[in-house]
């Protein structure tokens, strides 16, 4: 039996030529479109768990009220004390379910010296156990690993077993004429004011390294165990406590109960999500860009492969209209022409998009096993060109570019069906 | 014997850039069931307007086309459709099969859009109507593998598939040397004459003119004679 699909098949096959340049198009730009998505994905996961893991923000970071906006300002006022750290740690005890792991934070500016020269840096003090199991995570290696110094991850218990231990960018160490290895260097010294506003100094050692990521950052940052910041600032308060959240635990949900547990211990807090601007503009610009140039480019390719589309079917419309009108002068109906080009359509970009899965998955593995390695604006570093292909977003774009080919189709053969049947009937087309 | 076809008093114009050509005018003519009845006139006198016009191919501007009893000015589209799927054949001039489909494929067309036909009982028609017009064995070939000749008895199968109440055929034989008009003409006679087949189609060969039952003749848009 003659079906519809069996016929848009053959009548794909009348112009091979023009059917196989069509099905190049939508393949080029399927292909173009899921890469396109899939690097967006990549730097969109890359930069979650940095944001999560490398700078020790957790899934959700809750500071006092208005500390984002006046704690270094005032930092007295807005830190965390020792009453409400123990009120949140209980309510943190009792959403365990959720919570894999929490970390305390506190930063003060301050200036670091070797006795000869000093520079002004940012001590970022954070909770070694809280560090150590964010730098196993599994998902930080997967998509972040260039941001990881191997070094780094061979010595995960220093700051536990040597809580003085200060680490150290590569550009500070430079500044500071200090070379590898740092282990059984001199120690330096950090000078800040306390938290009452009096000048402290504190003597740390050297023996680890990191790297912020940020070009900007590369010269300011160091790393400090919570205790030693919180010698130097002389308080048992903190600046913000990070919370680690279990896989798969809806972030939005977890905020609105925790929320809610705070208001009932009358807590005046803040809760961020790890990608808030207030706290991770980076986050926020990068993606933002990404989205808009992504969005501009998803708007380019569907144009191109919708035109490609369009100026297929009108031609093979022109040369098939007499055809179009003996299929309405045997009975079909104009549903019935429609359906038939549809599917035409339809097999067309199945076809090529299933190629175009195909080579998706061959041009991203030639390009991860290039390792091209690039600096991203502002980087602090060259990172490798990842394009992590992906299912869901293959049916994503799958399904968006079957659905412009299905409108396309529908435009070109609506406009033909206005045409007088006798008209179609009477064009000069194919004649056998 | 019942009319297959009842017109009363139709006219149909048509724009011709800033003129106005009138097609047909007052028109009217009754075609019986079982007629075989040659449409003649000579270039511009209405004859193909008035075989659109009875196949529901174009629209009437005054007056009534009744088809087998359906007035078919009341019909909608999809309603036309489906009365020239259930009630008209078509023979065109140029044949008008489609190339990429065999010759089973092209006469099966108008079955595809048939509500309630098993797939047993269509190829059981579309087998029968091929037989009809002798072309069983050439089932599984493309049109453009067969003559002249074999393309319109393709055409005819086409038409006889659907058991119309009438043919509408509009110069059958005008693309065929005259060996194979004559053979498409006695086709369509044995199939009027065996099958009770509707013939009504328009003309200029004169050896079909001698071999119908019936002869209408149309001038400026007018009938001439009374059959």
């Amino acid at each position: 039996m003659l079906s519809f699909w069996n016929f848009a098949a053959k009548n794909l096959l009348r112009n091979k030529r023009r059917t196989i340049s069509t099905a190049v198009a939508i393949c080029v730009g399927f292909v173009g479109l899921n890469l396109l998505g899939a690097y967006i994905y990549r730097s969109k996961k890359a930069l979650d768990v940095t944001s999560i893991y490398s700078a020790q923000r957790g899934h959700i970071s809750i500071l006092k009220k208005d500390a984002v906006e006046f704690y270094q300002v005032k930092p007295k006022k807005y830190v965390l004390n020792l009453d409400e750290q123990n009120s949140i740690q209980k309510i943190l005890a009792n959403m365990s379910n959720d919570v894999e792991y929490f970390g305390y934070r506190l930063t003060v500016s301050g200036l670091l010296s070797n006795g000869i020269k000093s520079h002004p840096v940012v001590i970022y003090g954070f909770d070694p156990l809280a560090f150590k199991k964010s730098l196993q995570q599994s998902d930080l290696i997967k998509w972040a690993k260039d941001w990881i110094i191997p070094s780094q991850l061979e010595n995960l218990d220093i700051f536990i077993n040597k809580p003085d231990t200060l680490s150290l960018t590569d550009r500070i160490a430079d500044i500071l004429s200090v070379s590898k290895p740092y282990a059984g260097h001199d120690d330096l010294q950090i000078a800040a004011r306390s938290i009452d506003g009096d000048l402290n100094a504190i003597n740390v050692s050297l023996g680890a390294e990191h790297t912020t990521g940020m070009q900007f950052l590369e010269d300011t940052v160091v790393l400090l165990p919570l205790k030693k910041v919180q010698e130097l600032m002389n308080t048992d308060s903190v600046e913000a406590i990070s919370i680690y959240l279990k896989p798969n635990i809806n972030i939005d949900k977890f905020i609105e109960k925790f929320n809610s547990e705070l208001k009932m211990n009358n807590l005046n807090i803040d809760i961020f999500k790890y990608d808030d601007v207030e706290i991770n503009s980076l986050h926020q610009g990068t993606m933002g860009f990404l989205y808009v140039m992504g969005g501009f480019f998803v708007f380019l390719i569907c144009s191109a492969v919708s035109l490609t589309i369009i100026n297929s079917l009108t031609m093979g419309i022109i040369e098939r209209t007499r055809e179009i009108g003996t299929l309405r002068a045997v009975g079909f109906t104009v549903n019935h022409v429609v359906n038939l080009f549809l599917k035409e359509g339809i097999l067309l970009s199945v076809f090529s998009m299933s190629a175009g899965i195909v080579f998706s998955f061959i041009i991203a593995e030639i390009v991860n096993r290039l390792n091209i390695k690039f600096f991203p604006p502002g980087a602090s570093q060259q990172i490798q060109f990842v394009l992590n292909w992906n299912m869901i977003i293959a049916c994503v774009v799958f399904l968006l570019l079957l659905f412009i080919s299905w409108i396309s189709s529908y435009v070109v053969i609506r406009q033909k069906m206005k045409v007088k049947l006798i008209n179609l009937i009477n064009d000069s087309g194919e004649i056998l | 014997m019942k009319n297959v076809v009842e017109i009363k008093n139709i006219f149909k114009s048509y724009k011709l850039g800033e003129t106005s050509v009138e097609a047909v005018r007052n028109l009217s003519l009754s075609v019986v069931q079982g007629d075989f009845t040659a449409l003649i006139g000579s270039s511009g006198s209405g004859k193909t307007t008035l075989l659109n016009l009875i196949g529901c191919l174009d629209q009437v501007d005054q007056g009534d086309i009744l088809l087998d009893g359906q007035n078919v000015k009341l019909l909608d589209e999809n309603q036309k459709s489906a009365l020239r799927n259930q009630k008209i054949g078509f023979i065109f001039q140029s044949f008008n099969l489609i190339p990429v489909l065999s010759v089973f494929e092209n006469v099966e067309l108008p079955l595809t859009v048939r509500q309630g036909m098993t797939q047993v009982e269509m190829s059981h028609k579309v087998k029968s109507a091929l037989l009809d017009v002798g072309l069983l064995e050439f089932a599984n070939h493309r049109p453009d593998q067969l003559s002249g000749g074999q393309r319109q008895r393709v055409a005819i199968a086409r038409a006889l598939v659907t058991d119309p109440a009438l043919i509408l055929a509009d110069e059958p034989t005008a693309n065929l040397d005259s060996k194979t008009a004559n053979k498409i003409i006695d086709l369509m006679l044995d199939l009027n004459l065996k099958k009770k087949v509707t013939f009504f189609f328009c003309t200029h060969d004169e050896k079909l003119m001698n071999r119908v039952q019936k002869i209408i003749k149309i001038k400026d848009g007018q009938i001439v004679n009374e059959p």
